[in-house]
């Protein structure tokens, strides 16, 4: 993989050196994901437009298609054979963007407020959505009615899939457990071991439990089994003095199961959730990471940096503010992880 | 907003009641509760009701949307001094995520920007405004006095302070109204109108314009009726108070923008310093672990990503096992060259003897070097009682060293001088011997050499180490010894560089003495010159031999030891004779093949004499 430094003067705007995805969304970035099959990247944006980028063997990147929303975009999510894309936003739409075949995009509607999160289930040829209208939507995707609408207790603020495990994270800080083998029933409710808002989920490649990243710069690892408990703890990162920012987003590695944390602070960090160490910190950007993945095996890391309104409106100023997405090849020693060592 | 709201209600029914209409006490009341907007529209209300009920509609939505309800701040955290700097973490906004906010300001076209520039843009329209009411129609002016009013609302509603602001300005405008009625039953009203010529233009027109004229002009004259009216000095201190919560305001904010700053500012330096930090303490410590793991790039390749400490110490101690592999390494081929030298040697001896002469003779040979070995110890003890401290110090030396080598053969000989070769031989053989041996020979030029050692002692180590050869094993010697060298070099310095007849033996095994002057200087000894079972070898190997001439490779006669004739059948020993004469010539034609001279053979001693030009064999 290729890398350079970003053009320009002033602040450093790209400190690890990265790849910049060219050209960049012109408002922040709300969701990045890759394609199954193959590294086509697309960046969902709150200026309403879905971008796809094909990442070629050089590193170089050439943007191919782009669809548009009626207002601010959340949240997509790849079907398994990597023909399509599914978005979802503000408009309370989800779009189904047959990417490679190059037809117009069909509209799935049912929600009844912003679409924000979206996940495709392979085994059960279904798509779920997440919604700020305090459901769940389980859509057969060849109808324009969902299969199944499942209510949750609050909005919904993050999901994250590992087949048959679910976990739903809503405003009310739970965390609701589905085995996608009974979708209608919740399988356990677990409130969120942090003290604060609930902002991404990861769940573990294993099925055995999931990640929970909070506003409060803390992410907790907690087990489904009862039997487990013992294993659990939360760290704290993407802190910067006395100052303690969100953390964004949390990505499993897809090889060795170690996982990316992204955070308010501009930082992105890998760990070993096993050996409870940090295996690789890296420099800080100028602005907010808002999301971040890896492609199908383990080899880029994706990241956006851009205004996450964590300090509202008043402290963004849309003339001056920049987005960026960038690539980081990722190195396996990076994100192998590693026995703890007693030192001596 | 409760206490608020009650000092909102009770100057509305104070005003209801001095309007004396009950029809307008219901309107008003509905009015007053939402937003302040509608004591402005008082005035007017008798001409129009339309625009005043358009006005609540707007304001209901805003305070309860996006996230400039309230103004952005750190939440401070369990711990003492820690702040989150989420803003769904205050309690205004801790049931709203980042992303709801956000749509929600986006809703309503905010996407983001300081909140001065809001209260600049908001306060623009508003110069313009008194001068189109004061040119405008009746109409008109009821018509654009009143967004100016709303525009400044909004201006309230975007501080904190806007619920006081607002009831100030409350207070504030009805005591205008009580002021514009106080005008109108003043007995002073003509002096005003006769001052405020725009307004006179429209004077002749209904009595309302008349009124609006009045509320505007009568803030220039405020400062001059203060003294008359008491009513007047309590409306200019509010108004006052005003104003300076806008600078507040801004103070606050540009306050809370630096106060931001500057921390994020400082931190980042130090989170950049200790970033580097890391990287410079991650390379330094990468750069030792391959330096010392150069020498194996195997174990360098595996651990040279490991940064963590942990694996650092590991890194150390592999880099010693590896150093302690590559001395083991080390010794497999010295050990290998042992090996396989004398191998090679023996059987480029035994290919000479079968080329050099006939199967009798080689027969003949080898059994008696076979033969000499078993019969050594008997015959000496019978024949010659004297050799036997010679013989019991063979005995003692020959199990350590049991190399085999080949040898140099001399043909010729010299005659007249092999007697005297021979005692000089035999003296030095018997130097480092014992007392007995010593008294024996009756040597006195080592009687002479005895006293001088202790004196010489202690300037030998440091001539030593400057110029001396070196010779460190106790069975070789030399003749002039180290000591006498070190002893000529002190008194002349350069001796060792031209030493005449110098001479290195082995005792019991030969020695060989070097023609003309020799510069034995800085020579190592030990390393050119070896010694075995009939057997002399000088410069080992061959790439450390020097040119013809030089150092040690030069004309030289040898003197071998050991070499007897023995009976094969019965180990005897013979001194003369027929065989001795055969034994004899095959040591001619031995030294005559290999390009040596012959010099001489006693067979009653065993010794063997012959001649080389140099030492390139």
């Amino acid at each position: 993989m290729a890398s350079f430094t970003a053009g320009g003067g002033g602040a450093n705007n790209n400190p690890n050196k990265s790849l910049e995805v060219n050209p960049a969304p012109g408002d922040s970035v709300s969701s990045l994901s890759f394609s199954p099959k193959a590294n086509h990247l697309v960046a969902t944006s709150w200026d309403n437009q879905v971008r796809c980028w094909e990442i070629q063997p050089g590193g170089q990147c050439q943007a191919k298609a782009s669809i548009s929303h009626d207002q601010p975009v959340l949240c997509s999510a790849w079907k398994d054979d990597g023909t399509t894309v599914f978005s979802g936003g503000c408009d309370k739409q989800i779009k189904m963007w047959p990417l490679l075949s190059g037809g117009q995009p069909m509209v799935l509607s049912g929600h009844e407020a912003p679409v924000k999160e979206l996940a495709w289930i392979p085994q059960m040829n279904l798509l779920v959505s997440g919604s700020w209208d305090k459901t769940l939507r389980y859509w057969d995707v060849r109808q324009p009615q969902p299969a199944h609408v499942q209510q949750l207790p609050e909005r919904c603020y993050a999901l994250s899939l590992s087949y048959p495990l679910m976990v739903v994270g809503t405003a009310d800080r739970n965390v609701i457990v589905f085995n996608m083998q009974n979708p209608q029933a919740e399988f356990k409710r677990i409130v969120s071991p942090l003290k604060l808002q609930t902002r991404c989920l990861a769940a573990f490649p294993d099925q055995q439990g999931f990640l929970v990243g909070s506003i409060e710069g803390r992410v907790g690892v907690h087990h489904v089994d009862d039997g487990q408990q013992g294993k659990n703890f939360t760290f704290k990162c993407h802190r910067d003095g006395n100052d303690i920012y969100a953390v964004n987003a949390l990505n499993f590695h897809p090889v060795h199961h170690t996982f990316a944390t992204s955070g308010s602070d501009g930082g992105f960090n890998f760990w070993d959730k096993d050996s409870k160490q940090r295996l690789k910190a890296f420099n800080k950007c100028p602005s907010p990471i808002t999301c971040s993945t890896f492609n199908q095996d383990g080899s880029i890391f994706a990241y956006a940096v851009c205004y996450d309104w964590s300090k509202g409106a008043e402290k963004h100023n849309p003339s001056t503010a920049k987005t960026n997405i960038f690539l980081h090849s990722v190195q396996e020693s990076e994100v192998k992880g590693k026995p703890r060592v007693n030192k001596k | 907003m409760m206490s608020s709201s009650s000092s909102w209600s009770t100057p509305s029914f104070g005003l209801a009641r001095e309007s004396s209409s009950l029809l307008f006490t219901p309107g008003l009341v509905q009015h007053m509760g939402p937003n302040p907007s509608s004591s402005w529209s008082t005035p007017a209300h008798p001409v129009s009701d339309s625009p005043t009920f358009s006005f609540p509609t707007p304001f209901f939505c805003e305070p309860a949307k996006g996230s400039r309800v309230y103004a952005y701040t750190k939440t401070a955290d369990d711990l003492p001094h820690k702040h989150t700097l989420s803003i769904s973490a205050m309690p205004a906004y801790i049931s709203k995520s980042h992303e709801e906010l956000r749509h929600e300001d986006y809703q309503r076209g905010d996407k983001g920007g300081d909140g001065l520039q809001k209260i600049m843009v908001n306060s623009a329209p508003v110069p313009p405004m008194p001068m189109l009411s004061s040119v405008g129609a009746p109409v008109n002016m009821i018509n654009s006095s009143q967004p100016a009013f709303s525009l400044k609302s909004k201006t309230n509603f975007s501080t904190p302070f806007s619920p006081a602001a607002t009831a100030d300005q409350q207070s504030a405008q009805l005591q205008f109204s009580t002021q514009n009625h106080y005008y109108t039953s003043n007995p002073f009203w003509p002096a005003p109108i006769g001052l405020v010529r725009p307004c006179s233009s429209t004077g002749l027109q209904s009595s309302t314009p008349g009124l609006n004229c009045t509320g505007i002009t009568s803030f220039p004259f405020l400062p001059t009726k203060q003294p008359s009216v008491g009513t007047q000095s309590s409306t200019l201190f509010p108004t006052t108070f005003v104003h300076p919560s806008v600078e507040l305001q801004k103070n606050a904010s540009t306050h809370c923008a630096s106060s931001q700053t500057a921390p994020c500012t400082t931190h980042g330096g130090i989170l950049f310093g200790t970033a580097a930090n890391t990287v410079s303490l991650t390379t330094s410590s990468t750069e030792p672990t391959t330096s010392s793991l150069g020498p194996t790039s195997c174990p360098a390749t595996r651990h040279g990503d490991a940064p963590s400490t942990g694996f650092a110490c590991q890194e150390n101690v592999f880099s010693n096992s590896a150093a302690y592999t590559s001395t083991i390494n080390a010794d497999v081929p010295t050990n290998t060259i042992d090996l396989l030298l004398p191998n090679n040697i023996r059987l480029v001896r035994l290919r000479f003897s079968s080329t050099n002469d006939g199967n009798g003779s080689v027969a003949s040979e080898v059994h008696c070097h076979h033969d000499a070995k078993t019969s050594e110890t008997p015959i000496s003890l019978c024949i010659y009682p004297g050799e036997n401290q010679e013989l019991i110090i063979k005995s003692m030396v020959q199990p350590a060293k049991s190399h085999t080598g080949k040898q140099s053969s001399p043909t010729g000989g010299h005659p007249d001088d092999q007697s005297g070769r021979s005692k000089v031989c035999n003296s030095a053989a018997g130097l480092p011997s014992s007392g007995p041996g010593e008294n024996q020979k009756g040597n006195s030029s080592a009687g002479h050499k005895t006293p001088k050692s202790p004196l010489a002692a202690p300037r030998c180590e440091a001539i030593a180490e400057s110029v001396l050869p070196r010779l460190y094993s106790a069975d070789y010697y030399t003749v002039p010894s180290i000591v006498e060298l070190a002893v000529g070099e002190r008194d002349e310095p350069g001796y060792c560089s031209h030493v005449k007849g110098f001479t290195v033996g082995r005792h019991g095994y030969g020695s060989v003495k070097f023609d003309g002057e020799t510069d034995w200087r800085r020579l190592d000894i030990g390393s050119i010159v070896e010694f075995n079972e009939r057997e002399i070898i000088v410069y080992r190997d061959v790439s450390n031999t020097p040119p013809v001439g030089q150092e040690l490779n030069k004309p030289a006669e040898v003197t071998l030891l050991n070499v007897k004739c023995v009976e094969q059948k019965n180990g005897l020993q013979f001194t003369e004779g027929p065989a001795v004469d055969r034994y004899k010539e095959i040591l001619v034609q031995w030294t005559k093949d290999h390009g040596a001279e012959f010099v001489s053979f006693d067979a009653a001693k065993g010794e063997w004499k012959f001649r080389v030009k140099n030492f390139n064999m």
